[in-house]
């Protein structure tokens, strides 16, 4: 089971084991990334759009806190059926390491049916401007190529590569995206009439065609009263729901996008074993 | 904060199920109340006085009490910066090299010596909210052992000379397991028969070092000038021995899941220091630690001074929770409803 969760001040979460499942938990903190408020999809600010279910209300982008840039073709050391070479002028955005940074590119896979895009992340340990070591990472976390989960083992290049920092907002982006959730619960007394509730959520993708995974703890509720519009703000942004259909489309109005923010996410990776206890006759 | 603190405290929440308010979200809301929050349990937030009464009495006196871990004493303060200075994520602030407060001595050891300590064995000081612990651990093939030996820890309640209590950590790498004589959890009691004697004094060459360290900003707004306000910028207390070691290197059949090379040092607790609506922070806590933040960037740069590290002398590393992460943990207790 993969979460993400907001990072806040709270205590880890604990597992216990009962009964003959056992859990194990493994969390990580993100490297801190910026949440962009210039809306890279969605409705002019203040004008009335509509939203069918798992159509984002508006896209945003983030992208991590530090990037940099390939300044040589530089070879990527992943495995079968993924990209070899990095060109230059590659972009690759920012990850902590213990006491650094690395910076990371995804070597997409070139066999899309059986294999998948794996993080490649570069490291500058004597802050020479050459990388000399690259680390296979693994595969982007809930399919965001953002969150690097583990660093791999580090290996060396055949010759130091040459990179340059560049702006924050110039890395690699992934979408931010606000979606609509659309419940009406059933009450008791059939002569009430039902109540209709809507939750926005927070989430990332990695482009238009991708599901994107949703933060655990960002995400605003408001019932809808007939025919009065609701205002929802979800860290920071202000969007106004103007209605919603049988079919759950939502008419909305964004006032104000995510305003410009640091945030990070903590990673969890929770591996639930199964004893099942086999009779073996005879 | 330690498993054991939250155990304690659930168990604590557990008997006081009833009289608590209990905001339980609710599948079917109220037609008549307005503006109600769903599928999130009610917004507002649970405050200190909201907490029945011998609840708080509880949490109070948890407070009050130290958590367990080993007793140190801190060899010198550090000397504070002159001006603030710019760190990178991984930029060490502060680096004091800290021993344990005191020492004792096994006379008359367990039966099992090689698992419980044999005579002549150097204890060294710990505590919790019960007392002063005497600690030991098997250290063969330090620093070279391929996991953390178990930490047992006696005490002499009644100060006769001979130990009543027994407790056996058997997960020590759980947390700070990297240290030679730090740990955050006494463990179980071991029911140990045997009566063992000790002496106090005693000497032992351990020295392992604190290090407050630079990590980066946690979540917060940005100002019109690029730098972050309205947030937290995060640095880490850690403490081991220091010692780089590489990564294991692994085999064809076996490859180890730690990939990374260890620094040698374990997190012992975050250090959150809020930035105010210029982009500044101050943070000081009940250990010494004194922190002044000038500016942090987008790009995770800060200028930041240190007033103060750990002073010299005897100190303890892990700081009994504050009343906001007892509410936080009393409030997913709720959320997560009876178990």
């Amino acid at each position: 089971m993969f979460s993400l969760r907001a990072v806040g001040a709270a205590a880890a979460a604990l597992c216990l084991a009962a009964g003959p499942a056992l859990a194990q938990g493994q969390t990580q903190e993100s490297t801190p990334f910026v949440i962009h408020r210039a809306v890279s999809a969605g409705p002019e600010i203040g004008t009335e759009a509509t939203a069918p279910p798992g159509q984002p209300l508006i896209v945003q982008r983030a992208t991590s806190i530090r990037a940099a840039r390939l300044e040589a073709d530089t070879p990527s050391l992943a495995g079968f059926a993924k990209t070899k070479v990095f060109t230059a002028g590659s972009p690759m955005f920012g990850v902590y390491t213990t006491s650094g940074w690395a910076y990371c590119a995804v070597a997409e896979t070139t066999a899309s049916w059986w294999a998948g895009d794996e993080f490649v992340c570069y490291e500058d340990a004597d802050k020479d401007g050459r990388f000399e070591t690259a680390m296979l990472s693994g595969s982007p976390f809930l399919g965001v190529p953002l969150f690097v989960f583990q660093l791999g083992r580090r290996q060396p290049l055949p010759q130091p590569a040459p990179y340059t920092l560049i702006a924050t907002e110039d890395g690699p982006a992934v979408d931010y995206v606000v979606t609509a959730q659309v419940q009406r619960p059933r009450t008791r007394d059939a002569a009430l009439p039902p109540s209709t509730f809507v939750t926005l959520r927070g989430g990332f993708r990695q482009g238009v065609n991708s599901i994107p995974a949703r933060i655990g703890g960002w995400s605003k509720s408001a019932r809808l009263k007939d025919g009065e519009p609701s205002r929802i703000n979800l860290k920071g942004a202000e969007i106004e729901i103007l209605g919603v259909d049988e079919a759950n489309v939502v008419r909305y109005r964004v006032l104000t996008p995510t305003p410009t923010q640091v945030e990070r996410v903590t990673m969890g990776v929770t591996t639930r074993t199964t004893m099942v206890p086999i009779f073996i006759p005879g | 904060m330690s498993l054991i603190s939250f155990a304690s405290l659930a168990s604590a929440l557990a008997l006081q199920a009833a009289p608590a308010p209990a905001p339980a979200p609710t599948a079917e809301p109220d037609p008549s109340t307005e503006a109600a929050e769903l599928p999130e349990p009610a917004t507002a937030p649970l405050t200190w006085e909201s907490l029945p009464e011998d609840l708080r009495k509880r949490l109070e006196e948890q407070m009050s009490k130290p958590e367990p871990q080993a007793v140190l004493v801190v060899e010198a303060a550090a000397a504070p910066d002159t001006d603030f200075r710019t760190l990178d994520h991984g930029d060490v602030l502060s680096e004091q090299v800290v021993r344990p407060a005191a020492f004792a001595t096994i006379v008359t050891p367990a039966r099992n010596a090689r698992k419980y300590g044999p005579a002549g064995a150097v204890l060294w000081a710990g505590i919790d909210g019960d007392g002063d612990w005497w600690c030991w651990r098997n250290g063969d093939r330090y620093p070279g052992w391929t996991r953390p030996s178990d930490i047992y820890c006696y005490r002499d309640a009644d100060n006769d000379g001979k130990f009543d209590v027994v407790k056996r950590n058997a997960s020590p790498g759980q947390s700070l397991g990297q240290s030679r004589f730090q740990f955050t959890d006494l463990g179980r009691d071991e029911r140990l028969a045997d009566v063992v004697t000790y002496t106090s004094g005693g000497q032992a060459d351990f020295a392992e070092k604190v290090v407050i360290r630079y990590d980066g900003p946690g979540s917060a707004k940005v100002g019109a000038d690029g730098r972050l306000i309205d947030g937290e910028v995060h640095f880490h207390l850690l403490t081991g021995p220091a010692i780089a070691r590489s990564a294991p290197a692994g085999n064809l059949l076996v490859q180890p899941a730690q990939t990374q090379p260890e620094d040698g040092l374990d997190l012992v607790a975050p250090i959150r220091v809020r930035l105010d609506s210029d982009g500044r922070g101050h943070y000081s806590d009940a250990r010494g630690i004194v922190i002044e933040v000038d500016r942090v960037d987008l790009d995770g740069k800060a200028r930041a001074k240190l007033v103060s590290a750990l002073p010299a002398g005897r100190a303890l590393l892990v700081a009994p929770p504050t009343r906001e992460e007892l509410l936080q943990i009393v409030a997913m207790i709720m959320r997560r409803g009876p178990r």
